[in-house]
Order: C-alpha cells, then sequence, then structure tokens
C-alpha cells in the first residue's frame, strides 16, 4: 500500500513543476495540477476500498477499536483476517491499516519521524479532500480561465491540497503541524491573490496573523507534549497514561493549548475575525480551503487529540462552550449579512462550532460526520455563490434575485446545498446534525443541546433569506447567463453526494469505529420542526410575493440587536481599537526611517538605473577599439553576459540568493544519499 | 596578557569610538577625533603584534590563538590605515562630516576583531552583526545621494536576508547538538538536518564574503557608495568574516564533508563570475566589487581542501587581499571614481601612481609581493589535499581566470600611464596624513611578501 506515499506527493510534485515556470508557460502548464489531483484522487479511491474491505463493518461496530501494532508492515497489514489479531492501542483512532516513517533527523539524541498512516478516518478524509479539491480544480478551469495568473493560482491550490493530505495522513503531531503551516501560507496567498486591490491584501494579512496567535498556542502546545511524553507520535502520545498523577495538569495544558491552536484554524469565537474577511480571495479557493478543508483541520486536530481532552475533562467542556457559542454567534451573524460569500463565511464558523459542539460532547464520529457532510454542501454553496457572483458581477444580495429561471443547473444544485445546510431531510446536513444533537441529549448537555437547536433555527432563517433573495423575486440584469460545463459538473457531482452520503451514515459510522444510529423519530421531528420554523421565517421576510425588503424598517423593529448583529459583536471593532491601533501608533512612534525618503530611493532607484544603462552603452562603444583579438573579445562578451543577471533590483537578487540556497541544500542532500547508497 | 586584559585591543577601539562621536567637542573637531581614533587603532594592533599569549574567555567563547592575532592585528591596523586617510581627507566631495564614519568604522572593527577570536555560534553571530551593521550606514553615508541611498538599501536587504538564513541555520545547529560552543558541536550523526543546518550557516558568511551566487548586492552598493566608504566596507569585515569562516570550517568539515563540494562549487563560480564580470566595467568601484567577489572565489578554493595548511592560506591571504585592496579605494575616492578618472595620474602624482601599480601586482600575484605568496598557498592546498581530480580542475580554472584578471587591472594600469591627459584634470590637494596612510599600505603590500614567515607561523602554515 505504499502508493498512499504519492497521494498528497502528486499535488506536492505539480507545485514544484509549476512555480518556477514563466507566468505564461505556468499558465498553459495549469493541466498539471488537475492531473495530479485527478491521480490523487483515483488513488484515495483505491485506498479507501481497501480499508473499506479491510474493517468487516459489523465486527466493527461490536469491538470498536481494533489497532495493529505500528510496527507492522504493509505487507502484513493486507493479509486477511487481521481484525481479530490486533490490540487496543488506539481508543478512538480506528485500526492503522498502513504505516511508513520517515527519519529525518536526530535532535539532541530523539529521533525525529515523519511518519504516514492510513486508518479509517484518514481513509475517509482522503476522499473528501481529493474529491472537493478535484471538483474546486475543475470548476475553476472555468471560473478563472480568464485571470492573467491562473498558473500561479493553481500552483498554490496543488501545494495546498498536498499539505491537506499530508496532514491527515500525518501519524504524529510534528508533521500535522508542518501541514498546518503550509495550509496557512496557501491560505494566505489565495487569499491576497488579487493583491493589487487593498482589500484581498489586509484580508491576507488578518487571517495570516490571526491564525498565527492561535499557531503560537499550538506550538506551546506541542512544546508540553514533547517534554510530556518525548514523543509526537500519534501511538505514543495517544496510549500515554494522560489521567496518571504523573501528568499532573498536563493533559489540560496541552489540550487546552491545542485547543486554542484548534481555534485559530477553525475560526471560532473569538478567533474567527478572519475568515468573513478572508473572501475577498477567489471563491473556488473559499470553497476548498475556508468552507471543505483547511478550517475543518481544527476539528481534525481536536479530533485526533481527543483522548487528552477526555483525561482532562476541563478542556472538553471548554471545547463545548467555544463550540456552543461559536455555533450561535456565528450563525447571528449570518442573518445580517448583505455579501453572499459572507453569509456563507458566518455559516461555516457556526457549523465548524457545531463540529466543536460534537467533539466537546465526546462524539468523535457525530463530529467528523458533520465534517464530511459539511465539505461537500458547503463547497457545493460556495460553487454556487461563484455562478451567482459571475452573473451578477457583483456580491451584494440586495442586487440580486430571480435567478431561479435563468440558472437552472445552478438554482437545482445551489437549493439542494441550502436544504441540506437547513438540515432538511434526507439530505446529508439533517443526518449529521440529528447525530450531534442526539450525542447531546445522550451526554446530558441540555443547555448545549438547546442552544444547538437555536443555532438550527438560526441556521434555516438565513440559509431562506439568502436563497428567496437570490433565487426569488424579480431579476436585476438583463444578461443572465448559466455557467460553463466545467463549472456545472463538479457542482451536479457534489449535489450528489450531498444527497446520498446520508442514508450510509450507520456504514460509516461503523467503519470510523462508532456507531450512528438512525436518528429517533422524536429528535428528528423536533430538529426538522425547527428547521421548518425557520425557513417559514426567511420566507415570511423576504420571500412572500410583492414584499419589499426594507432594511430600515426592520433595523428600527430589531432595534439594539440589529446593532449589535451589524457590528458582528463589536469584535473586529475591539481588536482595531485596543490591539491594531495601539501597536501601529507604536510602530508609528518607533519608524526610524523617514517614508519621504523611502519614497525617494525607490524613485531614484529607477532615475540610477536608466542613467547606469545610458552610461554602459556609452562605455561599450568606447572600449571595444581597446580589444586586441579575438578571444579578448569572447571573454568580454562573456563579461557582458554576466552583467546582464545584475539587473540593478533587490527582488531578483534575493531571489537568484534563496534559489541558489535551494538548490544548494538539494545538491548536498543528493549528495548525502548518494554516499548513504 | 591575560584573563580579561586579552580585550585591551577592543577597549582601545572602543574608546576610539565613542570619542569620535563627540567629534565636534574635540581638539580640531572632527579631524582631531579621526586622528585620536587613528592612533588607537594602530595602538591596538600594536599590542595584538607584540603580546604573543594565547587564552580562552568567558567559558570559551572567545579564543585568542595564533589565528585571532594575526586576524585582530589585521583589522584593526588596516582601521588604524583608514582614520589615518580620513583624517586628511573629506569622506565624499560634499560630505564634511567625519566623526560618524569615523565612529562607525571603529564599531565595525571591533566586530571584526571579536569575530575572528570568537568560537561559540552567539558571540559568532553578534560580531558579525557588529561589524556589518555600520557598513550599511557608510554606505549610505552622503545622506541626499539617491544612488548611495539605494545602495545601502540593497546592501540592508540582502544582507538581512541572508543573516536570517544563517540565524535560521544556527538554530537548527543548536537543536541538533545541544550546543553553541565550538568546542562541543559534533555534526556526525546528525543526518540530513546537520549538512542543512551547516548550509545554512555558511550561506550568511558566503553574502559577508560577497561570494557567488549571493553576491549580487555588493557591486550595486559599492557603486553608490563614496570610494572611502567602499575601501573600508570592502575590506575590513571580509577579513573577520573569512576568519570566521575557517573556524566554522575547523568544526564542520571534519563530520559533513559534502560542504567541501558546496564550497568547491561557490569558489569556481565565484572566480569565473567576478573576473568575467569585472572585465567590462567602467567604475573602479564596481570594477574591485567584481575583483573583490573573484577574490573570495580564490579562499573559498583553498577552504574546500579542509586541511591546516588550507586554513593558514585563507587567513593569510584574506589580509593580504585587503591591504591593496582598501589603499587602491583609498587612491580612487581621492581621484574619482570612474575608470577615465585615473588618466596620467602618473604625470599629476607619480609616487601615488606607482603605489597603485605596486598594489595591482600584488592583486595579481606578481612576486615578491603579498598576493603572490597568498596566492601560491591558496592554489597549493587544494591541490596537496585532492584526492578526486576535481579540486585539481578548480586550480586549473583558478589560474587560467587569475591570467583574465591581469586583463582589467593592466586596464587601469594604461589608464595612469598611457591615456590622454583628460581637458579637466582634477587638482587634488596634498595631505600628509593620507600620503602617510598610503605609504603605509605600500610598505605593508611590500613587507608582507618579504617578510612572510613570522606570519606564516602565526596563522599555522
Amino acid at each position: 500500500m505504499d502508493y498512499i506515499i504519492a497521494i498528497p506527493l502528486l499535488p506536492a510534485l505539480a507545485f514544484v513543476v509549476l512555480a518556477p515556470l514563466s507566468r505564461a508557460a505556468r499558465n498553459r502548464a495549469r493541466y498539471v495540477a488537475v492531473a495530479a489531483i485527478a491521480a490523487s484522487l483515483v488513488l484515495s479511491l483505491m485506498a479507501f476500498g481497501t480499508a473499506w474491505s479491510e474493517i468487516p463493518q459489523e465486527e466493527h461496530a461490536a469491538a470498536p477499536s481494533i489497532a495493529l501494532s505500528e510496527t507492522h508492515a504493509s505487507e502484513s497489514s493486507t493479509e486477511p483476517g487481521l481484525a481479530s489479531e490486533g490490540g487496543d492501542e488506539l481508543a478512538e483512532g480506528g485500526a492503522v491499516l498502513w504505516n511508513r516513517s520517515f527519519a529525518i533527523a536526530t535532535v539532541a539524541g530523539a529521533d525525529i519521524d515523519l511518519g504516514m498512516q492510513l486508518d479509517p478516518i484518514a481513509a475517509v478524509m482522503l476522499l473528501v479532500v481529493t474529491i472537493v479539491g478535484a471538483c474546486v480544480q475543475v470548476y475553476s478551469l472555468g471560473y478563472m480561465h480568464r485571470d492573467e495568473r491562473v498558473g500561479w493560482y493553481y500552483a498554490v491550490l496543488s501545494l495546498f491540497t498536498a499539505a491537506m493530505l499530508a496532514l491527515v495522513l500525518a501519524d504524529n503531531f510534528l508533521l500535522l503541524y508542518l501541514s498546518w503551516e503550509i495550509m496557512g501560507l496557501c491560505s494566505y496567498l489565495l487569499i491576497g491573490f488579487w493583491h493589487e486591490q487593498e482589500a484581498p491584501r489586509k484580508a491576507s494579512m488578518k487571517a495570516f496573523l490571526t491564525t498565527r496567535v492561535g499557531d503560537v498556542g499550538f506550538a506551546i502546545g506541542l512544546f508540553a507534549m514533547w517534554g510530556t511524553v518525548g514523543s509526537f507520535a500519534f501511538s505514543d502520545v495517544l496510549s500515554y497514561d494522560w489521567a496518571a498523577p504523573a501528568a499532573g495538569g498536563a493533559a489540560t495544558l496541552v489540550a487546552l493549548m491545542l485547543l486554542f491552536g484548534a481555534m485559530g484554524k477553525s475560526a471560532q469565537v473569538p478567533l474567527h475575525v478572519w475568515l468573513p474577511d478572508a473572501m475577498a480571495g477567489p471563491t473556488p479557493a473559499s470553497a476548498l480551503i475556508h468552507a471543505a478543508t483547511m478550517v475543518a483541520a481544527g476539528v481534525y486536530l481536536v479530533g485526533r487529540a481527543l483522548p487528552i481532552f477526555e483525561a482532562s475533562g476541563v478542556a472538553l467542556s471548554v471545547t463545548l462552550f467555544i463550540g456552543a457559542t461559536t455555533a450561535l454567534l456565528g450563525g447571528l451573524m449570518a442573518t445580517v449579512q448583505h455579501d453572499i460569500k459572507k453569509v456563507l463565511a458566518y455559516s461555516t464558523i457556526s457549523q465548524l462550532g457545531y463540529m466543536f459542539i460534537a467533539l466537546g460532547a465526546g462524539g468523535l464520529v457525530a463530529g467528523f460526520y458533520h465534517l464530511i457532510t459539511h465539505a461537500f454542501f458547503k463547497s457545493l454553496l460556495f460553487l454556487g455563490a461563484g455562478v451567482i457572483i459571475h452573473a451578477y458581477h457583483t456580491q451584494d444580495m440586495r442586487e440580486m434575485g430571480g435567478l431561479a429561471r435563468y440558472l437552472p443547473w445552478t438554482t437545482a444544485t445551489f437549493t439542494i446545498g441550502s436544504l441540506a445546510l437547513a438540515g432538511v431531510f434526507p439530505l446529508s446536513g439533517f443526518w449529521s446534525k440529528d447525530e450531534i444533537l442526539t450525542v447531546l441529549w445522550h451526554e446530558g448537555h441540555y443547555v448545549t443541546w438547546a442552544i444547538a437547536l437555536a443555532a438550527a433555527f438560526v441556521t434555516a432563517f438565513y440559509v431562506a433569506r439568502l436563497w428567496f433573495r437570490v433565487f426569488a423575486g424579480p431579476r436585476q440584469s438583463e444578461e443572465l447567463h448559466e455557467a460553463h460545463n466545467e463549472m456545472i459538473a463538479p457542482m451536479v457531482l457534489l449535489a450528489g453526494i450531498t444527497v446520498v452520503i446520508g442514508f450510509f451514515g450507520p456504514q460509516i459510522g461503523a467503519f470510523l469505529g462508532h456507531e450512528i444510529l438512525w436518528p429517533a423519530f422524536s429528535m428528528a421531528a423536533t430538529s426538522l420542526a425547527v428547521g421548518g420554523a425557520g425557513i417559514a421565517l426567511g420566507w415570511w421576510g423576504y420571500g412572500r410575493r410583492n414584499l419589499v425588503v426594507n432594511t430600515r424598517s426592520l433595523k428600527q423593529r430589531a432595534g439594539y440587536g440589529y446593532d449589535m448583529l451589524a457590528n458582528k459583536f463589536y469584535f473586529d471593532i475591539t481588536y482595531e481599537y485596543f490591539i491594531i491601533r495601539p501597536f501601529m501608533r507604536l510602530t508609528a512612534g518607533l519608524a526610524v526611517f523617514d517614508m519621504k525618503r523611502v519614497d525617494g530611493v525607490v524613485n531614484g532607484a529607477a532615475r540610477v538605473w536608466n542613467s547606469a544603462t545610458s552610461l554602459g552603452a556609452q562605455f561599450d562603444t568606447q572600449v571595444i577599439d581597446g580589444a586586441v583579438n579575438g578571444i579578448a573579445s569572447l571573454i568580454r562578451r562573456a563579461g557582458q553576459g554576466a552583467r546582464r543577471i545584475q539587473t540593478g533590483r533587490i527582488q531578483t537578487y534575493q531571489r537568484l540568493a534563496v534559489g541558489a540556497l535551494v538548490m544548494l541544500m538539494v545538491a548536498s542532500v543528493l549528495l548525502l544519499v548518494a554516499k548513504g547508497a | 596578557m591575560v584573563g580579561y586584559w586579552q580585550l585591551l585591543p577592543e577597549g582601545l577601539v572602543l574608546t576610539g569610538a565613542l570619542i569620535a562621536l563627540f567629534g565636534e567637542f574635540m581638539p580640531g573637531g572632527d579631524r582631531g577625533a579621526v586622528r585620536i581614533g587613528a592612533a588607537l587603532a594602530f595602538s591596538a594592533a600594536l599590542i595584538i603584534a607584540l603580546d604573543g599569549s594565547s587564552g580562552t574567555l568567558f567559558g570559551g567563547m572567545l579564543t585568542f590563538d595564533g589565528p585571532a592575532r594575526f586576524i585582530r592585528a589585521g583589522v584593526a591596523g588596516l582601521t588604524g590605515v583608514w582614520l589615518l586617510w580620513l583624517s586628511g581627507r573629506d569622506i565624499a566631495p560634499d560630505e564634511p562630516r567625519r566623526r560618524d564614519a569615523a565612529a562607525l568604522a571603529l564599531l565595525s572593527a571591533i566586530g571584526g576583531m571579536v569575530l575572528a577570536a570568537s568560537t561559540d555560534l552567539i558571540t559568532m553571530y553578534m560580531a558579525l552583526e557588529l561589524s556589518t551593521m555600520p557598513a550599511y550606514v557608510l554606505v549610505g553615508y552622503r545622506r541626499r545621494d539617491v544612488a548611495g541611498l539605494e545602495g545601502a538599501l540593497k546592501y540592508f536587504l540582502l544582507s538581512l536576508l541572508t543573516s536570517l538564513i544563517m540565524l535560521y541555520g544556527l538554530s537548527f545547529l543548536y537543536g541538533s547538538t545541544g550546543a553553541t560552543l565550538f568546542a562541543d558541536i559534533s555534526l556526525s550523526g546528525t543526518g540530513a538536518l546537520g549538512l542543512i543546518a551547516a548550509l545554512l550557516t555558511i550561506v550568511g558568511l558566503l553574502a559577508k564574503l560577497s561570494a557567488a551566487p549571493f553576491h549580487f548586492w555588493a557591486p550595486d552598493a559599492y557603486a553608490g557608495a563614496p570610494a572611502s566608504a567602499v575601501a573600508f566596507v570592502s575590506t575590513v569585515p571580509k577579513i573577520a568574516g573569512a576568519a570566521a569562516m575557517v573556524r566554522l570550517m575547523h568544526v564542520m568539515l571534519p563530520d559533513e564533508p559534502q560542504l567541501q563540494w558546496i564550497l568547491l562549487l561557490a569558489a569556481v563560480v565565484s572566480m569565473v563570475l567576478g573576473n568575467l564580470s569585472a572585465l567590462p566595467q567602467s567604475d573602479i568601484r564596481r570594477l574591485m566589487a567584481y575583483s573583490g567577489v573573484a577574490h573570495t572565489g580564490y579562499l573559498l578554493l583553498a577552504l574546500s581542501s579542509g586541511t591546516q595548511y588550507g586554513y593558514g592560506a585563507v587567513l593569510y591571504y584574506a589580509v593580504a587581499y585587503a591591504v591593496p585592496s582598501l589603499a587602491i579605494m583609498l587612491v580612487v575616492a581621492e581621484e574619482g571614481p570612474a575608470l577615465a578618472d585615473m588618466a596620467q595620474l602618473a604625470a599629476r602624482r607619480p609616487a601615488v601612481a606607482w603605489s597603485v601599480v605596486v598594489w595591482l601586482m600584488s592583486l595579481i600575484g606578481i612576486p615578491p609581493l603579498a598576493g603572490f605568496f597568498g596566492k601560491l598557498y591558496l592554489f597549493r592546498a587544494p591541490l596537496e589535499a585532492a584526492s578526486t581530480p576535481w579540486p585539481v580542475a578548480a586550480v586549473v580554472v583558478a589560474v587560467l581566470v587569475s591570467v583574465v584578471s591581469a586583463g582589467y587591472y593592466f586596464r587601469v594600469i594604461r589608464q595612469m600611464f598611457l591615456a590622454d591627459e583628460p581637458d579637466s584634470p582634477c587638482v587634488v590637494p596634498n595631505s600628509v596624513a593620507s600620503n602617510i596612510a598610503v605609504g603605509i599600505a605600500v610598505v605593508a603590500t611590500i613587507a608582507m611578501g618579504i617578510g612572510i614567515a613570522p606570519l606564516l607561523e602565526l596563522v599555522g602554515l
């Protein structure tokens, strides 16, 4: 099963191929990235198929944890009948089907391994990432085809996909962290993709800095983990006796720090402020990174480390609290947005909060189940939003309407996605949301259950508001046109998955190592009633015939509450006043460089370069007569060739320096390998 | 001297820097302060040269041995020469302020002196930064000159980049070995991480030494700077950098023999690129920048041998290159940066012209000057250590390109002696102090060649 290594490696290779090309060549070569993700998808399907057949679902449901010792080679794991001889190492993670470790270094006597493993969770996540990734890349062929830097877009998308795949395959927290940071970088690059405009530039900075705040917590958690366990491997860390008195408060410290990192990445209150701004990036990238995969990495991290949280207890409660707060606040903030992508962004925040609720209640599989279903229907919604934005050339819903008759495919798929998000039977969101509600009820978290139900109501309301504003009513533009086929096809595929995946809940649950039951009738009825009420309110507010939507009257009726929502609960303003502005004042006070002078240097540089080149031209004519013979002029010409890379641009020099460094590093490692061989 | 007295020379130089900062209150103003600085720097060099003791300080973070003594004396002495020259001249035609330049040069000299003695990652990095930070300011010394500021900014940005890369490497070195003292660092058994750490660390020094392909800042920075600043910046920090490189290689090369190939590669690229790029230059500052790249290539060639012999050759040649290079730039600062400005120098100032000839001969490698012996040892080191034909091939390349280098050095000589008198030759006022400085440089270039034996003993050749 060593082909699994190729799953993250292929997109990484696509990045390596695309990155050094010139812009024009890169644009033409974008199909390399599509081919790579397609190949990864095929390999992921193979890996998933193997895993599915390896784990007998019925037996597994009875004995939920079957784990192989990590030293088992891949060959032995493909033999039949292994399930019976498994140990009980990974209480929550399920069986490890394949494992490979690469020692990269020895630090102070300890080996640092970067290993990968395949277990049921990883197998499912591989599928989610590659399916959504492939859909987004195919969709982008249509969506981005006019952009002059589409090649770079594809390169970064490939790097991101590679990092996300490595993250789900990691068998240790170090590789997880590494991939996590690479994803952060890609997210930064894609949010600021249109860096000529100010908003994306600012948003990318905000996203990077806010998630960095969380990442610092993550890093501290890793240090504490190493200090306590002396290893980063899942098998060592999770089998460590965190509840033992010797561990002291380590479990709580590690768990809370990891949670902090997850909050940054998964945009949980109060570190959620970056995600709505991140919508400044290209919409397909938002679909992949800021809806389906990267933001779910925080959920994935907490899920992987759940045994530590359970040993701590406190951390579990904090997770529940954060999740509940975020689910409700995120949903509420979504109700007042006018930008279609921002509605979806706040919705994502809220749904991620749902997943945290599930994890906080100890419902690992319920959380992952919602992560999977959400990944499909939310990326579907984002892709649909992309088509809508293309059709109307605006993101403001107040300037939209009446799309239903003109964009049939988009309307159909977007409606499926909306209903899934609202939790309507029998679409995927219904099943996973009910699973979370069931877990909460069973675990006795009645208050949280009520909050989750309230969040479900709010969700149904803003979904209905969005749908009626965009698709119902009179049309606002004459030139509405349906999208290209390469954009429609991925949406249809995702919609299909959204429709059918719910019916496989019990099988998926058994595969992941915990049973998922058909929801009890009372629970389903409650959630459906709440969802229905939300949709009805949305229709009453925005869908009625002859209704003139008047924001001002709504504002007057809702009064203070509306202000609070419109100001996003004052999070951004608080940060602006208490963190960003004082910091800016500080830097302005410390700034030594006079801005005028810097500007002068930049302007002067161009002047100097112009005069330098004309000087060089004069010089050429004067000196050539000094050439005594052919060899001398030959050497001189070589010298001028060498002078040509001396462009005078600092960017060129830095790129050359870093490029040379990378080449030297590759060369020296190759030498090392050659010597070892 | 023992104990903290070993830092007495650094203390003297620091005193000079502090005095220079308050130059306007000194008798004779700036000029007087610079003279005091020069005197203190010379006395520091003298103390180092006469004091034969050796020892360590701060638990081995500083080691005062033969090579440290040689390099520290060289740094202090050259700084003295530069300051002596400055006391007679302006740093640039329209820049009468000297005290800041003197203070910066003296601070940079302290960095260089400590760097030569440092045997610890932290002191090495701190000293390296101290020796280069003042250099940025010196390059952009004329505040209203856009070209100078541009050069300074480029120098700063690229230097910053490579410094960060180096710091990154240092953190890996510490992480994988758990030690910062050179004596405790052992890279054996650290695998690829150790190799990459070593490589990242070296990059910082390669950039300070302006070795290809990290040299791009040098021509641009020098061409914008006052020639007098270039004289200091292109030589004194470089000597100390070479010394630090030798110390690092002592630690790293035995465990990571792959570095040898990296150094060899950088050496060949630097020699070829530097010499070829120098050929078409019309600005002597640029010409000397590329010539510096080429000479760094020669140094790396000997360094790659990994033998005591090679290390000694590097240390010796670092100084043997710096003296004439600094002196030529001082003359350029007097006459003007363009090659055409040197026309008929022999007629106007014959003594100076012949001095330039001596320095250029040394750079080309004509016996019995310092440069000849330096190159001899540099090229012999890899030949003696060679176990594969590649170092031998590299030496052949080195010899060939140094023949090429004679081409552009002779162009300078041709200008001085054979070119037509320019229409309006600049009249350089006479200055006793700067003439003495130039004289010292000539004597040093010749003496380092003729009286080479004790120096070789010092650097362990």
